[in-house]
């Protein structure tokens, strides 16, 4: 009888695809090297899902180290303090609880400890760059990268290390080329001023509103409205301006973010309106002005709705306008590195050229 | 272009190939990157078909006026060079591919499959946390193991021990239940 050929050979790691510890066991994963591809299994308890590269397309494996490992560690060590102390406070067979549990999170600290680092594997083709979940501490996914090389290099040949400056010139003036090509061009070349004046004048409003709690004055309450009124269509213009932008997905993430705080405060205020003004001051009701000018007149510390709802815009305009104006900063660091001399720059021209030439 | 997984920035040469981690020179995170030819290969452009330029040439069988370069190896139809699809070193047409996957003939293109045996093995198992569910459970899981056995399961090596436990475990629970039956239903009647 024929012996039968082993199809797929086990990699070294396992994991659990991002995001999906939150679902009832996870989503694991693993990597088996076939005949000619690596085959990701992602296997969703009943089913499995499988994805191919085959040795001949894949152009780069990338592993960037993160600090889930420092995080767990921290969490764990804090965890086993916190039941340490527990144990020494209380008395009959309470330490010994306290001591199993704490001990739990020290052996769970030894072998976070133990398996390294973590890190992110993405392995990237002509068409398409995947996450591995399964290498997710750097030793195995080195471990296996170099496993899985020779497999590559018998079908791709080697790549002389001396040859890589130059043929990455060359790529990069190729990809240039392409995407000088108007037709290409997808995304819009916002670059994030509005959401800039945005989220400083989110800082202003912070300002304005710490004014607020301490003089109640008409004058002051109308710069404030009006203030806002400014903020809220610059937010509209922002999330205009941010559809098809090259912004990343948190700062846009941002933006809504504020609108709903926009939404929530408008709400809220039209609430302390009907109640503090028309229902307290019914004969103000027909005289816009004469309930702008009472409610202006309220003092946050004898409201607790309206002192509420001041530290609510306070706490809010400040975290999102400081989240917003450090999300940019980051982006911009990024485009400077990623574009080179503002002369010469072209939106897609890199760091690598830079390095190059 | 190599970016960096984080914050999506182009690596510089320096980065590429290093035996140690290195740092990126856009976010500062600590990266290791492994380049390999394909990289810079230039991207090879679509194969559009030659048209028929005589009469006497033999035209594709799905693009008339496109010259026939070779036969279909399932179904033996001429095609074009842009019909021709290489696969596990076999030229065969598009429609053939379609229907390979769809009756999973070409291992190579299926990228699903559903675990009976795991389906089995749960349905003989975790039941017994709230016994009396076995009563259903326990012959579908028997059922399971018996109409799968056969069937494909994962693509990678696995043996069939699953289905085995499922059934042993269904049978015990099967067993168990006619003895349970089988003493209180006299004493009812």
């Amino acid at each position: 009888m024929a012996e039968k050929v082993k199809e797929y050979f086990k990699l070294p790691g396992r994991g659990l695809k991002r995001g999906s510890i939150l679902l009832v066991l996870g989503i694991r994963a693993r990597l088996w090297r076939g005949k000619d591809h690596v085959l990701s299994v992602l296997n969703y308890r009943f089913t499995e899902e499988y994805k191919r590269f085959y040795f001949n397309d894949i152009q780069a494996i990338t592993i960037f180290k993160t600090r889930r490992s420092m995080i767990w560690n921290t969490f764990f060590l804090l965890i086993a303090i916190l039941f340490v102390l527990l144990a020494m406070k209380f008395d009959e067979g309470w330490p010994v609880f306290f001591g199993i549990l704490a001990a739990i999170f020290i052996i769970s600290l030894a072998v976070n400890l133990l398996l390294g680092p973590t890190c992110i594997t993405h392995i990237h083709t002509a068409v398409s760059k995947e996450e591995l979940p399964s290498l997710g501490r750097l030793k195995t996914a080195i471990k296996t990268v170099k496993m899985l090389k020779p497999f590559i290099e018998r079908t791709q040949g080697k790549l002389n290390p001396h040859d890589i400056p130059e043929k990455l010139k060359e790529k990069m003036k190729t990809v240039r080329e392409r995407a000088s090509s108007p037709a290409k061009m997808a995304t819009s070349k916002y670059n994030g001023k509005v959401h800039a004046a945005l989220f400083y004048m989110l800082l202003i409003d912070c300002c304005l509103t710490v004014l607020n709690l301490f003089y109640t004055n008409v004058g002051l309450s109308l710069i404030y409205a009006l203030f806002f009124l400014a903020t809220s269509a610059l937010l509209i213009t922002a999330l205009i301006k941010q559809h098809e932008s090259a912004l990343s997905n948190s700062l846009k993430n941002t933006s809504w973010v504020t609108l709903a705080y926009f939404v929530v405060f408008y709400v809220l205020s039209y609430i302390f309106f009907i109640i503090f003004v028309t229902f307290k001051r019914p004969e103000l009701m027909n005289n816009q002005w004469e309930s702008f000018k009472y409610a202006a007149s309220l003092s946050p510390f004898d409201n607790p709705f309206l002192m509420g709802l001041q530290i609510f815009s306070l706490v809010f305009s400040f975290l999102l306008g400081t989240a917003g104006l450090i999300q940019l900063r980051s982006l911009t660091r990024i485009n400077t590195v990623t574009s080179g001399p503002p002369a010469s720059a072209s939106p897609n021209s890199s760091y690598a050229t830079e390095e190059n030439e | 272009m190599v970016n960096c997984g984080k914050c999506g920035a182009s690596l510089p040469a320096h980065l590429l190939n290093s035996q140690e981690t290195q740092n990126c020179p856009a976010c500062n995170k600590e990266i290791r990157t492994f380049v390999f030819p394909a990289l810079f290969n230039s991207e090879m452009e679509g194969n559009s078909g030659e048209k028929i330029v005589i009469d006497s040439e033999a035209g594709c069988f799905y693009h008339p006026g496109k010259k026939a370069v070779l036969p279909c190896e399932e179904c033996g139809r001429f095609l074009c060079s842009l019909c021709d699809v290489e696969l596990n070193g076999k030229h065969v047409c598009p429609p053939c591919i379609e229907s390979g996957k769809k009756k999973g003939k070409i291992k190579n293109l299926q990228n699903h499959r559903t675990l009976y045996d795991d389906i089995a093995l749960s349905l003989a198992i975790l039941p017994l946390l709230i016994w009396p569910f076995t009563l259903i459970t326990a012959p579908l899981s028997l059922f399971f193991s018996i109409r799968y056995w056969k069937a494909p399961t994962s693509i990678i090596p696995r043996t069939k021990i699953r289905l085995v436990l499922a059934g042993l475990f269904s049978s015990l629970q099967i067993v168990g239940w006619i003895l349970i039956f089988s003493n209180v239903i006299p004493d009812v009647f």
